[in-house]
């Protein structure tokens, strides 16, 4: 079967894909009337034999043909099931959206009777739903769903494909969008808008201007949210657009719940800012996927002593003066003491991984004060940490709340109120000292920053292999003993590897795509994956290994995708060479 | 579908409701007594917009003899024409027994009414019962078809029976002398606006063929049906009244129309503003089948009612509410 839709770039279950019918669809867009043909409902024919005649009569469309469809209860089960059918061009089936039912193949899913979902929980069900029972590489279209209010909603939830129908429609029914919601046009003092249809409003309401003034609103709002997409914002711009209504709040709150369809879609890394602005930013993947690997990849070095220092404004938390202030006052006992910092929402961040995303860019207002959610998961982190890595002496160098709050937890330490004033580092410099009489000297502080970031990315003892054999340091670069290139932290706090390195890492069997007997050049495509580690995000270090080739890439999208998907890149491939 | 009545405070010798009325009578208005019996209920009772079920009751014979007592001390002799419906089907030896109905016979024949009409389900219109009727008195026998499709009518209303079912009722009906009414729903849940206009046009102009009179039913949210839970969330809208002129128009001789609960958010609608005006025209239409009544109607909403109609055929099945 010939494929139509082709995903380009993911941000979470948001996309950036291209359809293509007699235009090409750059999604996520509009699905315009001229751009698909309809057989319709069964309920226009005499019979289902009828309808399904109907939909065989629509073969040879370049446009995107919908076959006849049941239309849909959406909390009763289907009335009649069709038999698969099959078209010669991009074919677009409609799901009945509530339903648990493997569809048949389609280019084009249609939600059906979209536009009744409007309940926060039956969308969020309803989008997950189809888009666990379809495959990635197929796009999902709501129809007479979109405002300009819940787009940016829509689209994160995964939705490719709106169209203008609501806006238009609610035109005829005196309701006037903007991205703030809707309004009863009679009820309007003045109009917010100074667009020229809204200009061109006088006392009478006139729906066709009405109807311009709402679909332009729609179409600036999908641009804004492409925009947010290219830029790697949008999660933070949904944040902020749902306040919109309880409703789409609700959504989003509902959609955070469902931790395993996100979880599977969210990069590794973006180049954005992470702004933690809200209380559903503590929800967020990057947020439990940064702790839980801190908790369960992370190994902390033998270090007798661990100093517990806040975050800083500036990130890394190193180039900040607070930081500086601190290191210089600890001075030469940095080589016998372990620094964790301690920030929300990212909980704890190892000095060794400030660079990773999101610590080295993330962004939170910072106020002092720590609510009770943010300090409950700072001390449920902080507390499973020291069951697994244990220190003979801890200093706290923390100020205000944020010592009360880890003062709260018993934790035994010697607490020296925080601070960067004079008299604050010289308490500072006096406990660590006092701390690290008799301590062991650490390694090479470099070396364990290589041996943290392997095992954040690639697993518990990816480090130790990867160091293993006289591994030093030349530059930004790990070498081996034959001065050889292993791997390199990225100015962006990622690690790429060189194929010395993902040798040495690939007997491990994680992050591993296995590919067909063939040598791919420049970007891995995804029909040529035979096999890849679920557990592989976008943004991903892979070590691509098939009969004929051996290399290392970024992953493009998530393994299980690579496996499912019949069309885009899988990987840019950075490094590969031939096998005998 | 809905649940039966709670029938603690239900007095079994009290019809449902009895009203007086006007009625067309072979083409000129007449006065008119409509009685609603309370029996057991339709049998059937699956129909997805229906909730008469819930009027039903476990009444005796003698409950519904009383009854009929009761509402035949309204009647005088300027009611020309008796309806006696059951919210079910009148020939339903079930609902009512065959010496209740017989008793009724009578006694209509004896006050001298000219027409009885009565509603049943096909197959309960067996030559026995019909020539009992028409031994009695010039019966009319009122079919709930709802629509000339059988897909429609099975897959979108689930009312159990075919259009040959009905073609059969009505054979038999008219082999016996007497009269068919058929019922035409106007519109069916998960038929768009567009699609039940069209329903309902084309099965007026099947059934025509069939039937002396044709009854246009505006579909309303009756509680506790099917119909009501896919309306409370916006999966379901009434429909317009401009719907239902369309239909009454194009519609092949006699057709009548009872719009009823029009104007409310429950039964057919259009902006507020005209519905007045336009269930008034409808009402007086069934009397006078002067279609230039609603010539004169116009309103703003007209535009948005042809617009709607447009975008709906791209919600894929959702309604604009």
């Amino acid at each position: 079967m010939t494929r139509y839709f082709e995903v380009l770039r993911r941000d979470g279950p948001a996309r950036v894909g291209r359809l293509l019918l007699e235009r090409t669809v750059s999604t996520p867009d509009f699905l315009a009337p001229e751009d698909y043909i309809s057989a319709g409902s069964i309920f226009s024919y005499g019979s289902v034999e009828e309808a399904l005649a109907a939909g065989e009569a629509l073969k040879g469309q370049q446009k995107l043909t919908i076959l006849p469809y049941v239309p849909a209860a959406l909390h009763y089960p289907a009335i009649i099931t069709l038999p698969d059918m099959e078209t010669d061009g991009p074919k677009g089936v409609v799901l009945h959206p509530l339903s648990e039912e493997r569809p048949e193949e389609a280019d084009v899913y249609v939600m059906g009777s979209a536009g009744a979902l409007k309940n926060p929980r039956d969308l969020v069900k309803a989008v997950i739903g189809c888009k666990n029972r379809t495959r990635s590489d197929s796009a999902l279209y709501a129809p007479a769903l979109a405002t300009p209010a819940n787009l940016a909603l829509l689209i994160y939830l995964g939705i490719d494909l709106v169209d203008r129908t609501r806006v238009i429609a609610d035109a005829y029914l005196g309701r006037y969008h903007t991205r703030d919601g809707v309004w009863e046009v009679g009820a309007l003092p003045e109009l917010p808008c100074r667009c020229p249809h809204c200009l061109a409003l006088d006392d009478r309401i006139d729906p066709e201007k009405i109807a311009a003034h709402n679909v332009l609103k729609l179409e600036e709002e999908l641009r804004i949210v492409r925009l947010m997409i290219e830029s790697g914002t949008l999660r933070e711009y949904v944040e902020r657009q749902v306040r919109v209504t309880p409703d789409q709040t609700a959504a989003l709150r509902l959609l955070d719940q469902e931790h395993c369809y996100l979880e599977a879609r969210t990069p590794q890394h973006r180049s954005s800012a992470f702004l933690a602005n809200t209380a559903e930013s503590l929800q967020r993947v990057e947020v439990t996927r940064f702790g839980q690997r801190v908790l369960e990849r992370y190994r902390a070095p033998n270090s007798d002593v661990l100093l517990l220092l806040p975050c800083s404004a500036r990130k890394p938390y190193s180039t900040s003066r607070s930081h500086r202030l601190f290191a210089e006052a600890i001075g030469q006992h940095r080589r016998y003491l372990h620094e964790l910092i301690l920030t929300s929402p990212l909980a704890l961040v190892p000095r060794e991984l400030e660079e990773v995303y999101p610590a080295a860019s993330y962004d939170v207002p910072v106020t002092g004060r720590w609510d009770r959610e943010e300090r409950a998961w700072l001390l449920d982190c902080l507390a499973a940490y020291l069951k697994k890595n244990k220190y003979a002496r801890i200093v706290a160098h923390l100020e205000g709340e944020l010592e009360d709050t880890v003062r709260s937890s018993g934790l035994d330490a010697a607490f020296t109120g925080g601070g960067t004033r004079e008299d604050s580092l010289e308490k500072l410099a006096r406990a660590v000292r006092e701390a690290c009489r008799d301590a062991v000297r650490l390694k090479e502080g470099r070396l364990q920053r290589y041996r943290a970031v392997a095992d954040f990315y690639f697993g518990e003892g990816a480090g130790d292999a990867l160091l293993s054999n006289d591994a030093h340091i030349k530059g930004r670069e790990l070498q081996n003993e034959d001065k050889k290139a292993l791997a390199m932290i990225t100015p962006n706090g990622t690690m790429a590897l060189s194929i010395e390195g993902a040798r040495r890492l690939a007997d491990r069997g994680s992050y591993i795509v296995t590919i067909g007997d063939f040598l791919p050049r420049g970007s891995l495509l995804a029909p040529g994956v035979v096999e890849a580690d679920p557990q592989i995000r976008p943004g991903d270090e892979v070590i691509i290994q098939g009969p004929r080739a051996f290399g290392v890439g970024r992953a493009k999208m998530s393994g299980w995708e690579m496996v499912e998907s019949r069309r885009g890149v899988a990987a840019d491939i950075r490094k590969i060479v031939g096998k005998e | 579908m809905a649940k039966m009545a709670k029938q603690r405070d239900l007095d079994l010798s009290r019809p449902v409701a009895v009203w007086k009325s006007q009625d067309l009578l072979d083409d000129e208005p007449a006065g008119s007594l409509t009685v609603i019996l309370r029996t057991r209920g339709c049998r059937y009772n699956r129909c997805l917009m229906c909730g008469y079920a819930s009027e039903g009751a476990p009444a005796t014979e003698e409950n519904l003899l009383a009854q009929f007592e009761r509402a035949m001390q309204k009647f005088s002799s300027q009611d020309q024409m008796v309806k006696i419906y059951t919210s079910g089907s009148f020939l339903d030896p079930a609902e009512v027994p065959p010496q209740v109905r017989e008793k009724i016979l009578r006694a209509l024949q004896e006050r001298g009414v000219r027409r009885l009409v009565i509603e049943s389900r096909p197959e309960y219109i067996v030559p026995s019962a019909v020539t009992e009727c028409l031994s009695n008195i010039d019966t009319e026998f009122a079919i709930g078809l709802e629509s000339s499709n059988d897909l429609v009518r099975e897959k979108a209303i689930r009312k159990g029976f075919s259009w040959q079912d009905f073609v059969q009722a009505s054979k038999t009906v008219h082999d016996l002398g007497g009269r068919i009414k058929a019922y035409i729903l106007l519109k069916p849940p998960h038929l768009s606006e567009k699609e039940a206009v069209q329903d309902a046009v084309s099965s007026a102009r099947m059934a025509a063929n069939y039937a002396e009179i044709l009854s246009l039913n505006l579909c309303n949210v009756q509680r506790g049906t099917y119909v009501e839970r896919l309306w409370e969330r916006g999966e379901f809208r009434p429909p317009w009244l401009w719907s239902a002129l369309e239909v009454l128009k194009s519609a092949p001789g006699t057709i009548v129309c009872d719009p009823v609960g029009a104007g409310s958010r429950r039964g057919p609608h259009n902006c507020g503003r005209c519905d007045a005006a336009v269930a008034d025209a409808i009402r007086k239409h069934a009397l006078s089948q002067d279609r230039n009544l609603f010539e004169e109607l116009e309103c703003d909403c007209q535009v948005t009612w042809r617009k709607l109609q447009d975008l709906e055929e791209r919600t894929f099945g959702s309604p604009i509410v």
